[in-house]
């Protein structure tokens, strides 16, 4: 099943550069889904120790310093995975972002982490975005990435590697599992 | 007045003798009335009644003679026609020129004629038939015949279970869902879409930009781009 995009002025920045609205808010949906995660994660280790070591089932409160410490590890985790494999994360995907290489290629594994780390560790870099001309963020600079609106769902896309600077085609999906 | 004097002068009388007098003026309410005065009757109002057999044969017979005057008219025309060829211009052209305009007129008169009949009659004949029906129905005792449908047999005879398992309503509901949330995560992210067009005009503009942005990222294409599939996906 396919959807088009209905939207003409979304089907003209498919491939163009996110501005930082977009980018800020799937970077705060990134930031909650790794509280979720960290809190899953918490709550399932300590009752599969309580059940296996110990006669009582209580959640721990770890303190704020080591929460933070793991909240931001479990978040620079979850970024690189996502960045490392289809260029994006879940916020990413809400919002219909995705991050490649200048040269439109994906990032590299070591690439997606750094800049996992980076943007963890400073995300404030993002605000340059606005006055950089090509909406780059200090992470982006840094690293050489680009943001890049693109709505088409994994599922919908080439199941090859695809040689890259083909020009735009038919009308773009926005969810579905034919081939493109 | 005259014509209610001429025509009905006790009507007149009666009419002089209401209160407010005018009978072209319409009669105040009954509540306005003096006491022991009886109220004015509103005459009921009659509906036409609808057209019956008796019409259906009148107006058949009418566009009968419609389309009889009307082929007439085109007999004549062509007779003028002829007489045209055949006789002297200078002997029959005045005369003829007469004769052509009083058919043209007699034909459009006939015309006319035809189509009002044509109406009237597709009209009678569809309340004919619908009195018709009506009549059938009405004669038809429904409680007996519905005593002899078999419906046991017939609710015995669907399958039903077959029925439901093959309407998938899970699908049903999981695509109509699914088309929902996507059409307002595609809203959402057009509204998004818009506020970084404005943040970023807004800054150009502060800045005094003369430069455009470079938005596009060269080589990148959404349809083919490349990237790493998942196994199961390929």
């Amino acid at each position: 099943m396919s959807r088009l995009i209905r939207n003409d002025r979304a089907r003209q920045l498919q491939g163009q550069r996110a501005g930082i609205v977009s980018r800020g808010l799937a970077f705060a949906a990134d930031i909650g889904i790794a509280f979720v995660v960290y809190t899953v994660l918490v709550a399932g280790v300590s009752l599969l120790w309580d059940l296996l070591f110990s006669n009582k089932v209580e959640i721990p409160t770890p303190p704020g310093w080591a929460s933070a410490l793991m909240i931001f590890w479990v978040l620079v985790i979850y970024l690189a995975l996502g960045w490392g494999s289809t260029g994006r994360t879940i916020g990413k995907q809400l919002l219909g972002l995705r991050v490649v290489r200048a040269d439109a290629r994906p990032l590299t594994p070591r690439q997606a982490f750094v800049r996992a780390f980076l943007c963890a560790i400073f995300y404030p870099g993002i605000l340059w975005v606005p006055f950089d001309r090509r909406c780059r963020s200090l992470q982006d600079k840094a690293l050489k990435t680009v943001v890049v609106y693109d709505w088409i769902p994994e599922a919908a896309r080439p199941r090859r590697m695809a040689p890259a600077a083909t020009p735009a085609g038919p009308p773009a999906t926005t969810s579905g599992q034919q081939g493109a | 007045m005259s014509r209610h004097g001429k025509e009905h002068p006790d009507r007149l009388q009666e009419f002089d003798t209401l209160p407010g007098g005018d009978p072209d003026v319409p009669a105040p309410p009954a509540a306005a009335a003096p006491a022991g005065v009886p109220a004015p009757v509103t005459p009921e109002v009659v509906t036409p009644a609808a057209p019956g057999v008796v019409d259906l044969v009148f107006r058949s017979a009418r566009l009968g003679v419609d389309a009889a005057t009307l082929m007439a008219g085109e007999m004549a025309d062509f007779s003028v026609r002829v007489a045209r060829r055949v006789l002297p211009p200078a002997v029959a052209e005045k005369p003829l020129d007469t004769v052509d305009e009083r058919l043209e007129q007699q034909r459009r008169t006939a015309r006319e004629r035809g189509e009002q009949s044509v109406e009237k009659t597709k009209e009678a004949a569809s309340a004919v038939l619908n009195q018709i029906v009506v009549g059938v129905v009405d004669m038809i005792d429904m409680e007996q015949v519905v005593d002899h449908v078999p419906i046991d047999k017939i609710v015995a005879s669907v399958d039903v279970p077959a029925i439901v398992n093959e309407i998938d309503l899970g699908d049903i509901v999981r695509e109509s869902t699914t088309g929902l949330v996507g059409e307002t995560v595609d809203a959402i992210r057009v509204q998004v879409m818009g506020i970084d067009l404005w943040v970023n005009r807004v800054v150009d503009k502060v800045f005094r930009r003369k430069q455009p942005r470079q938005y596009a990222l060269d080589g990148y294409d959404v349809f083919g781009a490349e990237i790493r599939v998942p196994k199961e996906m390929r």
